[in-house]
């Protein structure tokens, strides 16, 4: 086991920059997860760290090795690939065995490590099977078979699940969770599933366009979201953000809302903002209370959609054309059409200056903020 | 609105209109076939007094003649050599070409690409005459060796390209996961790709035996003794030789195409929908 | 496991060189340079060769003109009749090649694509010319051309105001003649991609047209040919290329005659060598050709890329 590390990674496809200047620093042990939408770097800078692809720029470290420029073969390194890439011209059996083939193990020795992968993976009763005639989860199965029958520095899963229905794909997860506390290896898992980041990790990298937009916990990165983008692709449904302009209220700021300027949204007393100061108000749903009939609150709005899941209702509302998410738990969901009065719950608001940053409380003048998280 | 009862007349008619001219088609386009057949069935000389367009009376004595006054043998094995030789040899040096075309970014791809595509669609006339010179002065004109190198030319370019092909339809990936299992990238070649790309390059031999036996330009040209024609040479000879005795020049055209026709009555199946699902996405 | 015993790995190049070859762009070169090196000698070598010979003098009337480098086999290609009557006829028999398979290929392949039974039976028929070599259709047709006793004179005795003649030493019919053998021999490769096109248009399509009352031809008109244009496109290219180089039927058949009337430019090229005895003018001739279906194979690739993207804009 190691830990990796990327300094300063970049990569240019032709004239095509698509990762710009990556750091990354992983624990040995950890279990990170890349998420961010499709495009944003995540399957290359695995692929780089695997020798798939080479870096055009930066230096990519295993433990204390610079790797760059090493083929696949001598990074010491397992992966499982989105479509599980198994070798369809072999067996169960064989595919498990073949690193350790190409290690140079005799028959016997590979048999007794693939027996025991397969048992660790429920896998003992298709070793002479052939990929074709497995399902989907078995199939993912005997990857991460073929991923941990050596002993890699790190495990690399590339989208591993997403091929999988959903009740498999759930089933799946808690077994690489389970995994990784047995091994207890650095395991890199890439994923454009914000829920499965949010379960998996013991860090979270969100990227975007190519750079590092936070590195956190999944805690982090909830509650903490580093700006507009981590806080709009983490959590479903997804936050509510109000962009609007800092006016001045008697004795305190208020939020004046693009879409409707008629409304004003309390500002935090703590945060130093300057009167006319364009912003963005971030409320998660689930912080949006709905007070039903509506009574004296100061905001009112429109039920104009809901959805619900059985136990959880998400609610869009509509205030004078500034539409807003609220979730409701165990309740039943109001009615379509009504009007219901609105609350955000004290406290529970994200602040995020011009530039989409967050800002903390009387630190909003802050110069720059560095989104990796600290040493 | 037609009535129902109608409609389905209309229908009915259709089809048998359809079948119809399926029917009336294929004989026109089997004709020729079935004519080979049949003249070559006929006792030497009496095609001519034929009346019908079935055959008066049947008789091998013509496919006699072709094996024991004619080497139709000896001009047999002769293209079973050279059509094995040059599809083995232009196989074993096109999949690994094939291969890097397919996998591989390297400066000047496309080039070798656009180059190897037309080599295998510019006339094999531009080709063979300086092909010839150059023989000559190697000593290669009128050996095997030479006609066999004639007919890589034909046969190579082909095979770089059905490889690519073939490399094409698999997942880059597998071959991934085998340079992470401990494989370089020749061994990921070797144990992955090759493995996997078996039925794809067995096609190809295939193929490429099959136009080295139909070629007649390069085993007329490079060829001048009797002894080393192929059969193609051989049987174009007859044209000439028994312009009139049709029974015989069918009976060799008969045995020339009978060893393609059977390759592909077995291959038929994977042979179409080879076609209808690679060709034309 | 230790470290040690991971590194040794069987079957590799040992050492730096190992490397270079095995992962780096010794890879590249190792897995091109076999195909390179065969293709170098028996295509590269004479297309040099032919460049050679087309500005030198090789030819068995002029044997002392050998070694008089110069331009003059492209001059006198400039205002050669036989060359330029060469090239339209290559031309003329392209494009009775294209038009005649075609119209022959998608008849048959609109006739079977909905065929249940003896469906395998049905594309057999119109497969097998394919699989007959071209010397055999040579034979072939020369026989059944034959002005004495071909049968194709022998039907058309039965039918009036039709006489038969010797199709073949006919100036009028030669060239028509040896089109239809090559029809015959090569329509079945656009019956395949016919076949193909047609069974990638949605079913949907025809059902959507029929509700909107589109009758038989107004779905060809307005379904099957709008959506076959780029296999369309992709074939007639094809069939081009395959005339263009077609050498046997007519070598065979012909010989270029009767009097130069169906001598192609591949044939005159051929002739000219091995007739003439004329290898420079040949050589030249050679290199026209390969000029004429460079531009057919950019022209194919052009319409490859474009089937290739508007196929994908398109469904």
């Amino acid at each position: 086991m190691a830990d990796v590390t990327f300094k300063g990674v970049e990569k240019t496809f032709g004239n095509l920059k698509v990762i710009h200047g990556v750091d990354i620093d992983i624990a040995d042990g950890e279990l990170v997860v890349f998420v961010g939408p499709s495009g944003c770097g995540k399957s290359t800078l695995l692929r780089m760290l695997a020798g798939l692809e080479e870096n055009t720029g930066g230096e990519i470290l295993i433990g204390t090795d610079v790797v760059n420029g090493l083929p696949p073969k001598d990074r010491d390194i397992a992966m499982v690939f989105q479509n599980y890439a198994l070798y369809p011209h072999m067996t169960v059996a064989e595919n498990i065995g073949f690193p350790l083939r190409m290690q140079g193990l005799t028959a016997a020795e590979r048999k007794k490590h693939v027996v025991r992968a397969a048992e660790l993976l429920g896998l003992e009763s298709y070793l002479e099977r052939y990929p074709r005639e497995l399902s989907g989860g078995q199939r993912q199965r005997v990857a991460m078979g073929r991923a941990i029958v050596r002993e890699p520095r790190a495990f690399l899963f590339d989208e591993p699940l997403s091929n999988l229905d959903a009740a498999l794909r759930v089933q799946m997860r808690k077994e690489v969770k389970l995994l990784h506390r047995r091994l207890e290896a650095t395991m890199i898992f890439v994923t454009h599933d914000q829920v499965e980041a949010m379960t998996l990790a013991d860090r979270i990298v969100v990227l975007r366009d190519g750079r590092v937009e936070q590195i956190g916990t999944p805690e982090d990165v909830y509650r903490r979201p580093a700006s507009t983008f981590v806080a709009g692709f983490i959590g479903s449904p997804p936050i509510n953000l109000i962009a609007g302009t800092v006016r001045p209220l008697p004795g305190k700021l208020g939020l004046v809302p693009d879409a409707n300027p008629a409304l004003t949204f309390d500002l935090p007393e703590e945060f130093d903002f300057s009167s006319g100061q364009h912003i963005t108000l971030g409320v998660r749903p689930e912080n949006l209370v709905l007070v039903s009939p509506a009574g004296k609150q100061e905001l009112e709005g429109k039920v104009v959609f809901c959805e619900s899941s059985g136990q959880e209702s998400a609610v869009t509302l509509d205030l004078g054309g500034l539409q807003l998410v609220s979730s409701i738990w165990g309740e039943e969901a109001p009615l379509i059409g009504n009007m219901v009065g609105v609350e955000i719950r004290a406290g529970e608001v994200l602040l995020f200056d011009e530039r989409g940053i967050r800002v903390d409380p009387g630190v909003a003048e802050q110069e720059h903020r560095d989104f990796t998280d600290a040493e | 609105m037609t009535s129902p009862r109608r409609r389905r007349l209309d229908s009915v008619a259709g089809q048998v209109f359809k079948a119809a001219g399926i029917v009336a088609l294929g004989i026109a386009v089997l004709f020729p076939i079935y004519w080979m057949a049949v003249i070559a069935l006929t006792p030497t000389g009496f095609s001519r007094s034929l009346t019908s367009l079935v055959p008066a009376e049947v008789t091998l004595e013509n496919f006699v003649t072709l094996f024991t006054e004619r080497p139709m043998l000896r001009w047999l094995w002769n293209s079973i050599i050279v059509a094995a030789a040059s599809s083995f040899l232009s196989l074993a040096f096109g999949t690994s070409c094939g291969y890097a075309l397919s996998r591989l970014r390297f400066r000047g791809a496309g080039l070798v690409l656009i180059l190897v595509l037309a080599t295998q669609m510019m006339p094999a006339t531009s080709i063979v005459v300086p092909l010839y010179i150059l023989f000559r002065d190697f000593g290669l004109l009128d050996t095997m060796q030479g006609m066999v190198l004639g007919h890589v030319s034909l046969v190579a370019p082909l095979a770089i390209w059905m490889a690519k092909g073939f490399f094409d339809s698999i997942p880059a990936d597998l071959e991934g996961a085998a340079r992470i299992d401990g494989c370089t990238r020749l061994s990921a070649y070797w144990h992955v790709a090759l493995p996997l790309a078996m039925p794809g390059l067995a096609a190809i031999f295939i193929y490429g035996f099959v136009t080295s036996w139909h070629d007649f330009l390069f085993a007329k040209t490079l060829i001048n003794s009797q002894a080393l024609w192929t059969a193609a040479t051989g049987i174009s000879s007859f044209r000439g030789e028994y312009f009139t005795l049709h029974e015989l020049q069918m009976a060799a055209a008969l045995t020339f195409a009978l060893p393609v026709v059977i390759v592909f009555l077995v291959m038929q199946r994977r042979i179409v929908s080879g076609a209808l699902s690679g060709s034309v996405r | 496991m230790t470290r040690a015993q991971r590194r040794k790995r069987p079957g590799t190049l040992p050492g730096r060189f190992g490397r270079l070859m095995t992962e780096g762009p010794g890879f590249a070169l190792l897995m091109l340079a076999p195909a390179l090196l065969v293709l170098g000698f028996v295509i590269g070598l004479p297309m040099v060769k032919a460049l050679m010979l087309s500005f030198d003098t090789i030819a068995l009337r002029r044997p002392a003109a050998a070694g008089t480098y110069g331009l003059h086999n492209y001059v006198r290609l400039l205002s050669d009749p036989d060359a330029w009557g060469a090239v339209l006829r290559s031309a003329l028999y392209m494009l009775g090649t294209v038009a005649g398979s075609i119209a022959l290929a998608l008849s048959a392949a609109l006739l079977t694509r909905r065929v249940v039974r003896f469906r395998a039976l049905s594309r057999l028929a119109f497969l097998l010319p394919w699989t007959v070599p071209a010397v055999v259709t040579a034979l072939v047709w020369g026989v059944m051309y034959d002005g004495n006793f071909g049968v194709i004179n022998r039907l058309l005795d039965h039918i009036p105001f039709i006489t038969g003649r010797d199709w073949l030493i006919d100036r009028q019919t030669a060239l028509p003649a040896l089109i239809l053998a090559q029809v015959w021999n090569e329509f079945p490769v656009a019956y395949i991609f016919f076949l193909a096109g047609l069974h990638s248009i949605p079913d949907e399509l025809y059902e959507a047209a029929k509700i909107d009352r589109a009758g038989a031809f107004a779905q060809f008109r307005f379904i099957t040919l709008p959506q076959l244009r780029y296999i369309i496109a992709v074939i007639v290219i094809l069939l081009m290329i395959m005339g263009f180089k077609s050498f046997p039927i007519v070598y065979i058949l012909t010989g270029g005659g009767p009097a130069g009337a169906t001598e192609t430019l591949t044939v005159l090229t051929y002739n000219t060598a091995f007739r003439t005895l004329d290898f420079s003018y040949s050589a030249t001739l050679g290199i026209l050709a390969v000029l004429v279906s460079l531009v057919l194979v950019l022209g194919y690739l052009r319409v490859m890329t474009r089937a290739d993207t508007g196929k994908g804009g398109a469904v």
